[in-house]
């Protein structure tokens, strides 16, 4: 498949006072051309730091992007100069956020921020830029769209924001869209709206989604293919289908098996005992070693590589598949 | 009287009034925030209120508190009017009800340690000395699964959902008999909320409790609760015990919600049919039934004439013109994920657990 971003061993660290804290630590990934790739994982896992890594917006210091290379294209972007890389972020590489309110500037219109992502990245007249962001402000469905593009972001309701947001982002015609839990902070039937509208949009655009939430019920939604990050490391990568009904990393398991859901009648939710380890404390062999119900001493002093255990389906886990061995 | 309801809610009414003006206030219009919400709790039940953002759900749990006054209404527990309550009455009735709230964090004082935190409430309620209320403390730890040390610690010490823990720890200490839990589990991470669900099922059945369960997610509800009341605009749009609800939702805009939920289950991924728009504002809460505007079934009745709770079936009762004619929403699949490979690794994973904690 035609790939559109590669990341390689990609490590994002970031010098505190109390130590290194390695937020990624050597993850590999690729994501292909008009697909939705779902990054999935709890708080504090790095999957936000790997999407900023990408986009090239981790500050500097504290915070150090190294990998064997970030590949947009053929392009090397962790090469490129910091103009270059201006140049493309908003361009054809954009990005979506959880809070569309903070990430909205609330003393211009949302008409005036669309035009000036527009004639940043274009030659377009800022007529043309704005006869564009009407016409974007159409395609996210927002109703009169030439009467609010004059409304300021304080007039709007959180859904509304997010759909100005999706707009901004894709006013240029990204060949990547990044959403980091672009459906978090709103209502369930904003949600539903807007995941609908961003596979809408991929069908019509043919843009790749690189998504980034905390939601398996999202993912199972919207994602093609599935990475499951724990701790600062990938621990399970399939196709939608096979992470969830075949899913092989004991905490894949664990975070499949706490979800409540209304689809199957249970008496108790399965729970993960424990809390993820702080990021300057890892344990030195597989992270999620102390929580693991089936963890023995290899699993403890030896880290587990990412293998294959079934044609496109990658795991870092010794013991999987666990059924063999229980 | 062991039947009586721990909590009766009766015709509960707020509107906050919205004003203008720095020096001369003027009141330009109500947000009718809660509009006639009646139900009840029994004891040892657990009653979740669902809705949306802005819906009153929120609302509806300080006025039972009385933490606000209702605009009308009448909030009984235990069978008196709180409404009449002087201060001193109002602050012993309190030792029996007590709130868990969303955010952990913003709710712990950041400058007691945990030991602190759990004795204040049995030092307003002057309840035993201190050498006792420190034992209590040690107890209560205990009792939410932290470790007796952690009670010369602070709050910042603590992850979110030990932080949630001691929330629950101090609602606890007075032994009340109903807490509201106000979206307790909404800012954790799904494995950490599947361990705070499950602490709060145990602990429910160890003292008897009363929940409130105020909650956005009908899926985390599913789990919890024994009955559920949908709120809409400040109006309970469907109440129902819980088997009855998910089987047979009725109001449209349960269905709605429902079926907006992320099924876990990419096999499950449909076209849905979905609720366009936006709640309208309170302020100016539609005419007629509230929901009109984004009801897919609406007709004209719907926007003059506002429908009453009525009866469907024994315990559930919906507020619909039409819900008797409404066609069967088809979205309660079932996933095929409950047999299979991903059941069989859940039973190792749970087989696992227990051989660990047993060893």
């Amino acid at each position: 498949m035609d790939t559109l971003l590669e990341v390689r061993g990609l490590k994002t660290h970031f010098a505190t006072d109390r130590g290194l804290f390695r937020a990624v630590d050597g993850i590999s990934f690729s994501v292909p051309r008009g697909r939705t790739i779902g990054l999935v994982g709890e708080s504090g896992c790095g999957k936000s730091v790997t999407s900023l890594s990408v986009m090239g917006l981790v500050p500097s210091p504290p915070g150090k992007v190294e990998a064997e290379a970030v590949l947009f294209g053929n392009r090397d972007v962790l090469k490129l100069t910091a103009d270059e890389r201006r140049r493309l972020r908003g361009g054809k590489m954009s990005m979506i956020f959880q809070e569309p309110m903070t990430s909205l500037n609330p003393v211009h219109t949302v008409g005036q921020q669309i035009v000036e992502a527009i004639l940043a990245h274009t030659a377009m007249s800022p007529r043309a830029a704005r006869a564009r962001a009407i016409e974007m402000l159409e395609l996210v469905r927002i109703p009169s769209a030439a009467q609010r593009i004059d409304d300021f972001p304080h007039n709007m309701s959180g859904g509304m924001r997010q759909r100005v947001m999706i707009a901004m982002a894709l006013s240029c015609e990204p060949a990547l869209l990044i959403a980091d839990e672009p459906t978090t902070a709103l209502d369930v039937t904003i949600q539903a709206q807007i995941l609908d509208l961003l596979s809408d949009l991929q069908r019509r655009l043919g843009m790749a989604i690189l998504i980034i939430t905390h939601d398996l019920g999202v993912i199972a939604e919207v994602a093609d293919q599935v990475l499951v990050m724990y701790a600062g490391r990938i621990v399970e990568s399939a196709d939608v289908n096979d992470l969830f009904a075949d899913p092989q990393h004991p905490y894949t398991i664990g975070l499949l098996g706490s979800i409540p859901r209304i689809d199957i009648d249970r008496k108790r939710l399965a729970t993960i005992e424990g809390t993820v380890p702080s990021p300057n404390n890892q344990p030195a062999g597989c992270r999620f070693a102390p929580r693991c119900p089936f963890a023995d001493r290899r699993c403890r002093l030896d880290p587990p590589p990412l293998r294959d255990i079934a044609p496109g389906h990658q795991v870092a886990c010794w013991k999987a598949p666990v059924e063999v061995t229980s | 009287m062991s039947d009586a309801p721990v909590l009766q809610v009766d015709g509960l009414v707020k509107h906050f009034a919205v004003t203008r003006g720095l020096i001369r206030r003027k009141t330009i219009g109500l947000v009718r925030a809660v509009e006639d919400v009646s139900f009840e709790i029994a004891r040892g039940e657990t009653l979740a209120l669902v809705g949306e953002s802005g819906c009153g759900k929120s609302t509806t749990g300080r006025l039972i508190l009385r933490l606000m006054d209702p605009t009308a209404g009448s909030v009984r527990f235990k069978g008196k009017e709180i409404a009449d309550l002087d201060k001193n009455a109002l602050r012993r009735m309190r030792r029996h009800m007590q709130i868990i709230f969303q955010d952990p964090y913003a709710s712990l004082n950041p400058r007691m340690t945990v030991g602190e935190i759990l004795a204040e409430p049995l030092r307003v309620h002057e309840i035993g000395d201190d050498a006792s209320r420190e034992a209590r403390g040690r107890e209560l730890l205990d009792i939410v699964g932290l470790l007796p040390e952690h009670a010369s610690r602070y709050p910042h010490q603590f992850s979110g959902g030990q932080r949630q823990r001691i929330g629950i720890a101090r609602a606890l200490a007075a032994n009340p008999d109903l807490i509201v839990c106000d979206e307790p589990v909404s800012a954790l991470d799904v494995s950490i909320q599947a361990q705070i669900v499950n602490l709060l099922q145990n602990l429910q059945q160890r003292f008897g409790l009363s929940y409130l369960f105020i909650a956005h997610d009908l899926a985390v509800v599913k789990h919890i609760s024994d009955r559920v009341a949908v709120m809409y605009l400040g109006k309970l749009v469907e109440i129902s015990d819980k088997k009855s609800l998910y089987d047979r939702p009725l109001h449209p805009y349960t269905q709605a919600l429902l079926a907006a939920i992320p099924k876990p289950d990419p096999a499950l991924r449909t076209k849905r049919v979905m609720l366009q728009g936006d709640v309208p504002s309170p302020f100016k809460p539609p005419t007629g039934c509230r929901f009109h505007t984004r009801c897919p079934h609406a007709q004209a009745r719907c926007s003059a004439e506002e429908p009453e709770l009525r009866e469907a079936a024994p315990g559930h009762r919906v507020a619909c013109h039409f819900f008797e004619t409404l066609p069967a929403p088809t979205i309660l699949a079932r996933a095929g994920l409950a047999n299979g490979k991903f059941a069989a690794r859940l039973a190792a994973f749970e087989a696992a657990k227990t051989a660990r904690t047993s060893a």
